[in-house]
């Protein structure tokens, strides 16, 4: 535990430094809030937590955990850690953990107005739906990352990764708008079959085939787990 | 406690050769110095070394364990400072050490005690919960090397402490070495400087090519040279013999005993004319067969 620790503690210190990236997100959780509600009312707003949820997921795994483990890599600290009685899991959940602190914060902003909607089996659909996209993130993140050699691509690649996986596809709408032969396809995205779940789990869609994102999400942990295991190396290169 | 490298050799992608053939010994209690020019192999030995690359050829024995067979019996014992590594400008000093030695398994008394303690010797401490983008490059480089230190750990790796550090600095970080030499630690480190291999090394493992070509104290290596003097000659005016080393206005010729440097002298005309004892460079540029060394 002292290891995993000794890592968070020091990868939580650009956190406790530039405090206003949390202050962003705070505020990005309001605008969407109110966007949302704007345009789609109560019904609106209950979509916008699952999206928050899903977008936060995968943001947390491919950009913020994986993003900093490469710039780790490219500014040679990684090697420092490698040389040193620490297993890759510490270093990936000391990177982790204070991810959580901007769950904890989006968390604190949403949950007024979840207890004011009695949404609580939304909140429960979501954080189940974000488990394993947490941890597909985080993987397939850390096999790009690990395989960039040059330190302007960490950025450029992973940003677009997590920006485009989360507008385009059916996250922040939902996926019962897509005709249902091209549905199938377009849920074999992660973070499209993460929202799907947790719309289906908390009653929000009309499409009752739980199944199918269950099955991506499996699908994708075990190729993450696979990836990250045959091209994620810790040293003896 | 020792380092054995054992013949290694490795082959990056692309058939490039980051070392051929390296093979040397470094003891507890010694400061072994592993020096040669830019692309010799000294960061690939090191990285072969801390389990960071797994050879090509031979083997790495840290106290006895293989880095490849036994990679975590390894990493128990060592801790390394790569060359360029770039803190994260949002760690303070206090933070990086307090962290690193977290991560080393010390308890909350023993992270305040050492960290003060090494903090202290690189010099750190009065800008210790400055973040490390207020601080200056060489100052950044001490906090890497203060979170190696600090480790405990038996076996150190060094990869060019010193670049980019001032004299001052510079001298800050020697005595450090020579102290936790003293307390019985063996440390590695690279350089191309030969004034700091000269002042820090007690043996010295010459690498060119990828392959360690001459090792032993400083002055063992001094007598691999078949000169004991040179004569450095300014703006010469007659000097028609030859020049081991020519730098234009500036040349150098190798005698083996006084007598017969005296004698080259006597015929030289030049606007000064010096004689000096052979030193650890004279023996680089001899042994490493450069443009200008004397084979």
């Amino acid at each position: 535990m002292g290891k995993i620790s000794g890592i968070a503690y020091l990868t939580s210190r650009w956190i406790r430094r530039q405090p206003l990236w949390l202050v962003q997100d705070a505020f990005m959780i309001v605008g969407f809030a109110l966007i949302m509600f704007v345009w789609g009312g109560i019904t609106g707003l209950k979509n916008v937590f699952v999206a928050w949820f899903i977008s936060g997921a995968w943001g947390m795994g491919i950009n913020l955990v994986a993003q900093s483990i490469g710039w780790d890599k490219q500014h040679r600290v990684m090697d420092m850690f490698i040389a040193a009685p620490v297993k890759p899991w510490h270093y990936v959940f000391g990177y982790f953990l204070p991810g959580l602190i901007f769950v904890a914060v989006d968390l604190m902003f949403m949950l007024p107005l979840i207890a004011y909607l009695n949404a609580w089996n939304i909140l429960l659909a979501s954080l189940v739906a974000v488990a394993p996209l947490l941890i597909t993130g985080t993987l397939l993140g850390l096999v790009i990352v690990m395989r960039i050699k040059k330190a302007t691509n960490i950025s450029a690649i992973t940003n677009p990764l997590q920006m485009i996986l989360v507008i385009l596809p059916p996250v922040f709408y939902p996926a019962q708008l897509i005709p249902l032969n091209i549905r199938y396809f377009v849920l074999l995205i992660p973070t499209a079959a993460g929202a799907e779940l947790a719309r289906q789990l908390a009653g929000l869609s009309t499409w009752h085939n739980l199944w199918y994102p269950v099955a991506v999400l499996v699908a994708w942990v075990i190729i993450g787990i696979l990836a990250s295991a045959k091209m994620v190396k810790w040293g003896l290169e | 406690m020792s380092v054995i490298a054992r013949h290694m050799a490795k082959k990056y992608a692309g058939k490039i050769w980051g070392a051929r053939d390296i093979d040397f010994e470094a003891e507890n209690g010694k400061i072994t110095v592993l020096l040669g020019p830019n692309g010799a192999g000294k960061t690939t030995t090191v990285g072969l070394l801390s389990t960071l690359l797994r050879p090509t050829k031979g083997e790495a024995l840290i106290d006895g364990y293989s880095t490849v067979r036994e990679p975590w019996k390894v990493r128990e014992r060592i801790a390394l400072c790569p060359q360029d590594i770039k803190v994260d400008m949002n760690w303070t000093p206090w933070d990086a050490v307090k962290g690193y030695l977290m991560v080393r398994g010390y308890s909350r008394e023993e992270v305040m005690e050492r960290g003060e303690k090494y903090l202290r010797s690189m010099e750190l401490w009065d800008v210790r919960t400055r973040p490390s983008i207020r601080l200056s490059g060489g100052q950044r480089k001490r906090i890497a090397v203060a979170m190696v230190l600090a480790s405990g750990a038996p076996v150190i790796f060094l990869d060019e402490p010193s670049s980019g550090l001032d004299v001052e600095a510079r001298y800050v970080v020697w005595k450090s070495l020579r102290e936790e030499a003293k307390n019985g630690k063996v440390i590695v480190l690279t350089t191309h400087d030969m004034r700091e291999a000269e002042m820090l090394g007690d043996q010295i493992v010459m690498i060119s090519g990828g392959n360690s070509v001459a090792k032993g104290t400083p002055e063992e290596l001094r007598k691999i040279i078949p000169y004991a003097y040179k004569i450095v000659v300014k703006n010469p005016e007659n000097m028609t013999g030859r020049a081991d080393i020519d730098f234009g206005d500036r040349k150098i010729i190798y005698a083996k005993t006084r007598d017969e440097a005296l004698e080259i002298m006597e015929n030289i005309k030049a606007e000064s004319v010096a004689l000096e004892e052979v030193t650890l460079e004279d023996v680089y540029l001899h042994v490493m067969g450069g443009e200008n060394g004397k084979n």
